[in-house]
C-alpha cells in the first residue's frame, strides 16, 4: 500500500482541470501559411477554459465542451492587378489654332498591390480525452494530462466569418485607392472568391489544431523535497520528505476518482 | 465503496508514511524530542530544547536534568505487531512506542554531557551521571484542530518498573512529557494530499485500516 493516497470525485477533479487551464494561461504562436492563393504571415493566441470533467479507468479524463478562445492576426498582399485589368487612358491630340498641336499625356492605372490586414477572435468547444501522467522532472513531480488524439474543431461558421472580415477590410482599403470607385466591389468580390472557404479553412484549422495538438494542462507540481513545514527560525528548520514514487490513475467503484499514491521517505 | 464517499477529496497516510514524517520531524527538528536543562543544554538549538532546571533548595543551580525520545514508531489500528505489542491499538486509536533516555546529574560542576546516552563527550571536571533508558508503550488517537494532525496520548506503560507506585508515577510523568512534545509534531492536513488540492475538513481524522483517513471539500 502506498504511503499517501488521495483521491478526487469528477467535481474536484474538474476544478483541478480547470486551475490546470488557468495555469497554462495564454499560449501563443505566429509563422507564415496559405490563405488561399495568397501566403499570409499570422500569429495566433489561444486560452482554454470550461469543460465538464468525466474519469475513465485507468488513466482518462475526458473533458467535454472545454472551450477554446483564440486571438487571430494575419497579414496578405494582394495585387489588384490580378483581378481588375490595368489600362490606359489614350492619348488625345487637337490642334488649336495658333497654338498648335496639344496632346493629353496617355495615363495607365497599374492596380496596386495592397496589404489586407485582419484581426479575429472567436471561441469553440471541443471534446477529447486526455491522458493522465506523473514525471520526475528534474527535482520537480509533475502531474499533467496530455490530449490523446486532435479533436474535431467546428471551424466553417469561422472561417465563414473570417471571410467577411477579409472582405470588408480590402472594401475599406480599397476605397482609399483612385480610380477604384466603379471598381470597388468587383476588387473586393474577387478577393474573397480568390481566397474562398477552403482557403481560410486551410489557413485556420492548422493554426488552431497546432494549439490543441499535445495541449497539456498541468494539475499539479510539488517538489521531490516536499515541504512540510516551512523554516521559521534556526531552531525549527524546514520539515521536508522525499517523494520518491508518485502515480495518478483513475479508479473506479460506485464513482469515478482520480487517486494520487506516493510512496515517501524522510 | 469510493474513498471519497459524499465528499469532494479523500487523503490518506499509512503507517509507513506516518512514520517517515516523523522521521522527518525527528531529523530536522529534534529539539522536539530531546530536552536538557541549562548544563545540558545552555539555549535552545535546533537538536535540543532547554528547560529550566528544578529549583530545590540547597542545590545550587537547581536539579540538572536531560529527557530524550529516540525517533517514536507508530502503529495505526488494527496492531500490526503480531500480538506482541504492550498496549495494542484500539478500533480509532494508535499504538506508539519509543525509548526515553532519562539522565540526572548528581552534583555540579563543569558537565560536556551527551543527553542522548547520558556520557560525557568533552574533557572537564565532570559531575556523576545517572541515567537510565525505559522504553514507553502508548496508546492514543489523532486530534485535528481543522488544518493539521496531531497526536495525544491517552494511556501509557511502562513495563518492568518496581514497586508499582513507582512506575504509576513514571507514567504519569512520561505521559505529561510526552503529551507536551507531541503537541509540537503536527502535520498539516494539505500534505496528506501532497498539497494536490486545497482540503477543507469535513470529516476525520479517522485511524482504520492502518491509515489516517480524512475526508473533505476541495
Amino acid at each position: 500500500m502506498s504511503d499517501i493516497l488521495a483521491a478526487a470525485d469528477e467535481n474536484a477533479a474538474t476544478k483541478m482541470v480547470h486551475a490546470g487551464q488557468t495555469s497554462l494561461g495564454t499560449v501563443s504562436a505566429s509563422d507564415s501559411g496559405s490563405l488561399g492563393p495568397f501566403n499570409a504571415s499570422w500569429g495566433a493566441s489561444a486560452s482554454f477554459s470550461g469543460g465538464t470533467v468525466a474519469l475513465r479507468e485507468p488513466d482518462i479524463i475526458r473533458i467535454a465542451n472545454c472551450t477554446l478562445n483564440y486571438n487571430l492576426n494575419f497579414n496578405f498582399s494582394f495585387d489588384l492587378s490580378d483581378i481588375i485589368p490595368d489600362f490606359c487612358l489614350p492619348r488625345i491630340c487637337i490642334r488649336i489654332p495658333f497654338i498648335g498641336r496639344v496632346c493629353t499625356p496617355r495615363i495607365c492605372i497599374d492596380w496596386p498591390t495592397v496589404n489586407i490586414p485582419i484581426n479575429y477572435s472567436d471561441s469553440l468547444q471541443f471534446s477529447s480525452d486526455f491522458r493522465l501522467r506523473a514525471n520526475l522532472v528534474g527535482s520537480e513531480w509533475i502531474i499533467d494530462i496530455e490530449i490523446v488524439d486532435i479533436p474535431l474543431l467546428q471551424i466553417s461558421p469561422a472561417a465563414a466569418a473570417i471571410l467577411a472580415a477579409i472582405g470588408v477590410a480590402a472594401a475599406a482599403i480599397l476605397v482609399a485607392i483612385p480610380f477604384i470607385g466603379p471598381f470597388l466591389a468587383i476588387a473586393a468580390l474577387g478577393i474573397t472568391a480568390a481566397i474562398g472557404i477552403a482557403g481560410v479553412t486551410g489557413l485556420l484549422g492548422p493554426i488552431l489544431a497546432l494549439f490543441v495538438s499535445g495541449l497539456t494542462f498541468t494539475i499539479h507540481k510539488l517538489d521531490r523535497q516536499f515541504e512540510i513545514l516551512p523554516n521559521t527560525s534556526a531552531i525549527d528548520p524546514q520539515v521536508a520528505i522525499f517523494v520518491d514514487a508518485l502515480s495518478a490513475t483513475v479508479q473506479s467503484s460506485d464513482e469515478d476518482e482520480l487517486i494520487l499514491e506516493a510512496d515517501i521517505s524522510a | 465503496m469510493s474513498l471519497t464517499q459524499i465528499h469532494d477529496v479523500f487523503a490518506s497516510v499509512h503507517e509507513d508514511g506516518l512514520n517517515d514524517l516523523i522521521e522527518a520531524f525527528y531529523k530536522s527538528r529534534t529539539r522536539n524530542f530531546i530536552y536538557g536543562t541549562p548544563d545540558f543544554a545552555p539555549s535552545t538549538t535546533a537538536t535540543i530544547t532547554s528547560i529550566p532546571a528544578i529549583s530545590f533548595p540547597g542545590i545550587p543551580g537547581g536539579i540538572q536534568f536531560a529527557v530524550a525520545f529516540r525517533k517514536p514508531v507508530v502503529d495505526l489500528h488494527p496492531d500490526s505487531s503480531g500480538g506482541s505489542a504492550v498496549l495494542p491499538p484500539q478500533a480509532g486509536q494508535f499504538s506508539l512506542s519509543a525509548n526515553v533516555i532519562l539522565v540526572v546529574l548528581c552534583g555540579g560542576g563543569k558537565r560536556d554531557i551527551d543527553p542522548t546516552h547520558g556520557k560525557p563527550t568533552g574533557t572537564g571536571t565532570v559531575p556523576k551521571v545517572e541515567h537510565t533508558e525505559l522504553e514507553i508503550h502508548v496508546r492514543g488517537s489523532i486530534t485535528s484542530d481543522g488544518s493539521s494532525i496531531g497526536f495525544q496520548a491517552e494511556e501509557i506503560e511502562i513495563v518492568d518498573i518496581c514497586p508499582e507506585s513507582l512506575e504509576s508515577v513514571i507514567e504519569c510523568m512520561m505521559r505529561m512529557i510526552l503529551n507536551a512534545a507531541l503537541q509540537n509534531i503536527r502535520i498539516p492536513i494539505p500534505s496528506l494530499s501532497l498539497d494536490a488540492f486545497s482540503l477543507t475538513l469535513t470529516q476525520g481524522p479517522t485511524i482504520e485500516q492502518d491509515q489516517v483517513k480524512v475526508w473533505g471539500v476541495i
